[in-house]
């Protein structure tokens, strides 16, 4: 375990998972600490100050004047106390003896004097131990005592005995030793008067300012833990440190006393009821100590805040917190503070964006970022991610606060659901607030560990009648039913489709369709009966409903079964009956994407009936549900269109009716738009018959236009165009056309067999360097025409010329990726098995792998099926797919391979 | 109503063939990869420090290929294994010359993770006898014709008292992301004073 979890861990079991504030922690210092009483060194700039403001007699009651500032520090060696007086009157007097070891003797404070009225500070210090703790004063004339003092609890006999005065046991004859070479020390610097003198003590005459002072403490006398302590070796011999203080806690009480006050105690403890500092351990503050890192991170982040401020907020700053990680907002959350909001503000931001990780694999993080690992996934995490969520319970929350409690604290978020979803006045306001983050996290797939956790939470919420009877929040939780695909949940929604209020009916349609929809791969499949509940709740209520906004959302939430009779048949009776052009769009948006039996239907009296955008709608679901039944509605539409649409442009192609070839080409001659020509190309392209091979032979020969020339070497070479391999084996062999054409042009040479499509190829193979001057980077030649000889050697590949074969597989492994990438998509064009598919199969590259898995299963499936299935089998692709990471075309290549090479597999 | 004549995106779903040619590198269809290259002289060595920051996906795939046991966590010797291979790999990948001569890099050290998912290599090459005065360089980062990406070339080490010093000929500006060259190359001149 790394030692910055361990020190999280630690923290929280010593602080029992409470939040630690700025003042509690104790920055590591990176170098030594020189005691001349001046707060110089870095870490005493990023140590939080800490107020010695309280006043003695009372509890959490502060004085009006500031008394005294102290600072904590540590190292591998020492602790540093360091403290600032502002006391405009110095009284220091010693008590006349002397005390150390013989090398290091210091001089006794007094700390009482009725007469004299003393100042003295002073520093109650225990690890954790309500009865053993040690005792220090200091004051103005660098004076020390240290005692060692015993509270008995009260049973002990100690406590009876002659030794205990007022219950305390005094060892003022026990002193710090000191620990060789490391040694107790202490200095003090006086602060200058208004005259930029220093200010004096024992001076009444003059107005002093107060004083700095400098001590340290050796670890092993002040009695640390010994599972601090380390050892190492040097010169051969074992010795001792430095300690490891990382995660280590203590209790520091520092005191104040101005003799010439009334009220002359003054101390750090918020907590402390007033009693001797002695007997009031377990309300000292507690502080960790933690790392040089973490202390770099508290303060950028204090500076980030300071920055703010100011008014000049630092990209420097920013940049700095950014490389930290997760531990930016560990840092962050230790200075959250409920009653500084705008800082809260801007501390959830450094959450929010530092946890953003979590959607991250956790084998990533081990790499990158072990300490969020342990944060996230470490058996103790509900408890560590407790600070980060503090806010939750918090009267008013800052804005940013749900982003990062459902990021950086998912745990703690999930229980404060949990109690929202069993109390009877829940904070609707909140859960409002809260329900977008939950969503969008959860729907943007970036939820790996909680997602059943976050459905389930969500399904108990829906069980809560104040919640439902809140139209805002349950309008939001409907929509968070949706995102989170909460199952559970569905009878609720099923009930809330019949709501008097139409918004939430509304949103009740949405939700129900996306809770019924197929999920994306990896997603827990609806069970069965849910889904047919959910199916005959939507059949009720597209059949009863009246209001045109709702019927729109039940269109759109019928995708959610593509295939099924019943909702056809609803769709084809609720299309006739509407007379709202809102309903009837989102019922073709909603064809278009559904294989419903009655889609054509739909379509065909969509064709004939509507204008505007319906018919737009119509026109694309006819693109993609073409049918010969459609035939006579578009040649109306065509005939009625002197300049078409794009659309009905789609609808032409792809109905396929070689008639409109004249129409078409009339429109392409017509047509200036650079777009629409190739869209028109494209619908040509889509007709039988030799007519249209011939027109788009001729439109090859003429081309004018890059893209329309590249355009039309495509077509070619996928479909055999008449005399095509003349041109194109002179655009190929054209060494002034832009290349990208060429290489379009050599690819569709292979389509062809002829001998003019083989001399050309031949011709390209033998001379490559002659064919291609312009590729002249220095230095990269050779590559570049071992990129241009693969594609050519494809090209004959492609012909059938067997001993391309091997020159493609040399060529191929040598290739970058992305030249992997244009080879295996042209295999999987041509249909054309390689070794390099099992080379694609094997890859690191997601793009090669994707092309690969392509090309495997349209080339040869079963040849490849055993790698197929190992790519299906790696959790880590697994986990790409199940994730919102960009997975391209990935899953269906994969299910369609896998289906072509054994028909009765399945994806799971 | 008559359709409005809106032209759509042409999906053309067809083969793409490439041929190399000067175009911009972001066109490529493989994950981007961002780039940190600081270059820097110091013990008669020249020593590029790279840091990569490779896509989530990227990263995905690769402790895929780190995964060599298949038990799908990574331990620290595939960790150390994959990156010292992926440090030789890119030290073959890169080009760097002085004075028109080629100095081989070699890693130094372990790769270094952070946080923000980079990755830091620190490779070195020993240099020849050089004179006083400037020694024209440039370096060719093959690595990034593979997988281009935006790159920043830091200087951040170069102090005007250094004895030995790269000076960038071609103002080391900043890439975006998508507008980066095919592949990188850095041209500058090793100053001796």
């Amino acid at each position: 375990m790394k030692h910055d979890a361990i020190f999280i861990l630690l923290c929280l079991a010593i602080c029992g998972g409470e939040r630690l504030p700025a003042a509690e922690r104790i920055p590591e210092s990176k170098d030594p600490i020189v005691v001349d009483g001046v707060l110089d060194e870095p870490v005493w700039r990023q140590a939080e100050p800490v107020g010695v403001d309280y006043l003695g007699s009372k509890q959490g009651e502060k004085s009006a004047a500031k008394k005294m500032v102290a600072r904590y520090a540590w190292d591998g060696d020492y602790l540093c106390i360091g403290y600032e007086t502002f006391d405009a009157n110095l009284i220091a007097k010693g008590s006349g003896r002397t005390e150390g070891p013989e090398e290091n003797r210091r001089d006794g404070a007094s700390i009482f004097d009725s007469q004299a009225k003393v100042d003295v500070v002073e520093f109650f210090i225990s690890f954790g131990d309500e009865h053993f703790m040690w005792e220090i004063h200091h004051n103005a004339l660098n004076q020390f005592n240290d005692v060692f003092c015993i509270v008995p609890a009260p049973e002990w006999p100690l406590a009876k005995g002659s030794l205990a005065t007022y219950g305390i046991v005094f060892n003022d004859g026990e002193w710090l030793r000191d620990d060789p070479p490391h040694t107790v020390a202490r200095a003090v610097k006086l602060k200058p008067k208004a005259d930029g003198a220093p200010s004096t003590v024992n001076d009444a005459t003059d107005t002093d300012t107060g004083y700095t002072a400098e001590i340290r403490i050796p670890w092993r006398p002040l009695g640390t833990p010994r599972t601090a302590e380390t050892w190492r070796q040097e010169n051969g011999k074992r010795v001792a440190g430095p300690w490891n203080l990382k995660g280590q806690s203590l209790s520091l009480l520092a005191v104040v006393q101005d003799g010439d006050l009334p009220e002359r105690y003054h101390h750090s403890s918020p907590k402390r009821k007033p009693n001797w500092f002695h007997k009031t351990q377990p309300d000292w503050p507690v502080y960790a100590c933690v790392s040089s890192e973490q202390t770099a991170d508290a303060a950028a982040v204090r500076q980030l805040l300071a920055d703010q401020e100011a008014g000049t907020p630092s990209q420097a700053t920013v940049d700095a917190l950014r490389t930290s990680g997760i531990a930016a907002a560990l840092a962050a959350a230790g200075l959250l503070d409920e009653a500084k909001p705008d800082e809260a503000e801007i501390l959830f931001d450094v959450i929010a964006a530092a946890a953003k990780c979590r959607r991250v694999h956790p084998e990533i993080l081990r790499i990158y970022d072990p300490a969020a690992l342990e944060l996230f996934y470490s058996p103790a995490a509900a408890e560590a991610q407790k600070p980060l969520a503090a806010g939750l319970a918090w009267k008013t929350w800052p804005r940013s606060l749900p982003e990062a409690v459902v990021r950086g604290a998912p745990a703690p978020t999930l229980d404060w659901l949990a109690s929202q979803a069993a109390s009877s006045s829940p904070d609707l306001a909140k859960l409002r607030l809260l329900f977008p983050a939950i969503g969008w996290w959860v729907r943007s797939r970036n939820e790996r560990q909680y997602a059943e956790a976050f459905g389930g939470v969500v399904a108990a919420l829906s069980k809560n009648s104040a919640i439902a009877a809140d139209p805002p929040t349950a309008a939001a939780l409907l929509k968070l039913v949706a995102d989170a695909r909460a199952a559970a949940a569905g009878d609720w929604v099923i009930w809330m489709l019949a709501s008097a209020d139409e918004e939430l009916r509304q949103a009740a349609a949405m939700s129900l369709g996306r809770s019924a929809a197929e999920g994306k791969p990896g997603s827990p499949p609806l069970p069965v009966e849910v889904r047919s509940t959910m199916l005959e709740a939507w059949l009720v209520r597209v059949r009863d409903e009246q209001s045109p906004q709702v019927l729109a959302k039940l269109a759109e939430a019928a995708e959610a079964w593509p295939e099924s009779r019943e909702v056809s048949r609803a769709m084809v009776q609720l299309f006739r009956r509407s007379t709202a052009a809102e309903v009837e769009r989102s019922i073709l948006l909603a064809v278009a994407n559904t294989r419903w039996p009655d889609r054509h239907v739909m379509i065909r009296e969509a064709l004939e009936k509507s204008t505007g955008g319906v018919l737009g709608a119509a026109l694309d679901a006819a693109a993609v549900h073409p049918d010969a039944s459609l035939l006579p509605s578009i040649k109306e539409l065509l005939a009625e269109q002197p300049d078409p649409s794009p659309q009905l442009i789609d609808a032409v192609g792809a109905v396929g009716d070689a008639e409109s070839l004249g129409q078409l080409l009339g429109w392409l001659n017509r047509e200036k738009n650079t777009a629409m020509r190739m869209k028109t190309i494209l619908a040509i392209n889509r007709l039988p018959g030799e007519g249209a091979a011939r027109v788009l032979a001729d439109l090859l020969a003429n081309a004018a236009e890059q893209l329309q020339a590249d355009l039309l070497c495509r077509i070619a070479s996928q479909r055999n165009l008449p005399g095509a391999a003349r041109f194109l084996g002179g655009l190929a062999e054209d060494v002034t056309a832009p290349v990208a054409v060429r290489a379009q042009a050599i690819w569709a040479l292979g389509n062809y067999t002829d001998t003019e499509a083989r001399d050309s190829l031949r011709r390209l193979s033998t001379d490559t360097a002659r064919y291609f001057p312009e590729l002249q980077a220095k230095r990269l030649i050779p590559e570049s025409l071992e990129q241009a000889r693969l594609f050519i050697d494809l090209a004959r590949l492609r012909q059938g010329d067997k001993d391309a074969e091997a020159e493609v597989c040399r060529r191929f492994e040598a290739a970058t990726p992305a030249t992997q990438v244009a080879v295996l998509r042209s295999l999987a064009q041509g249909k054309l098995d390689s070794p390099a598919i099992a080379t694609g199969l094997a890859s690191g590259e997601f793009a090669v792998l994707e092309a690969a898995v392509r090309a495997a299963g349209v080339a040869h499936p079963s040849k490849y099926a055993a790698g197929l299935a190992a790519i299906r089998q790696s959790p880590f692709i697994a986990a790409l797919l199940t994730s919102g990471l960009d997975a391209s075309q990935l899953p269906a290549a994969l299910e369609d391979a896998t289906k072509a090479a054994a028909p009765t597999n399945t994806l799971p | 109503m008559k359709p409005t004549r809106t032209v759509s995106l042409i999906a053309l779903a067809l083969v793409v063939a490439s041929l190399p040619q000067p175009g911009r590198g972001h066109e490529s269809p493989v994950d981007h990869v961002e780039r940190e290259l600081e270059l820097f002289a110091e013990d008669g060595k020249a020593w590029l420090v790279y840091r990569l920051r490779p896509t989530e996906r990227a990263l995905l795939m690769e402790i895929r290929s780190m995964d060599t046991d298949g038990n799908g966590t990574i331990s620290d010797g595939e960790r150390d294994r994959f990156f010292a291979g992926k440090a030789h790999a890119i030290a073959k990948k890169i080009d760097l010359r002085i004075d028109d001569r080629s100095l081989p890099l070699e890693p130094d050290g372990s790769v270094r993770c952070d946080p923000q998912f980079g990755q830091t290599f620190l490779f070195k090459a020993s240099l020849p006898e050089l004179g006083l005065g400037r020694h024209p360089g440039n370096l060719l980062d093959g690595h990034s014709r593979d997988y281009p990406g935006g790159f920043v070339w830091k200087n951040a080490r170069r102090k005007a008292t250094d004895a030995m010093r790269f000076e960038p000929v071609v103002p080391a500006t900043p890439s975006r992301s998508d507008d980066h060259p095919p592949w990188l190359e850095l041209r500058f001149d090793l100053v001796v004073r």
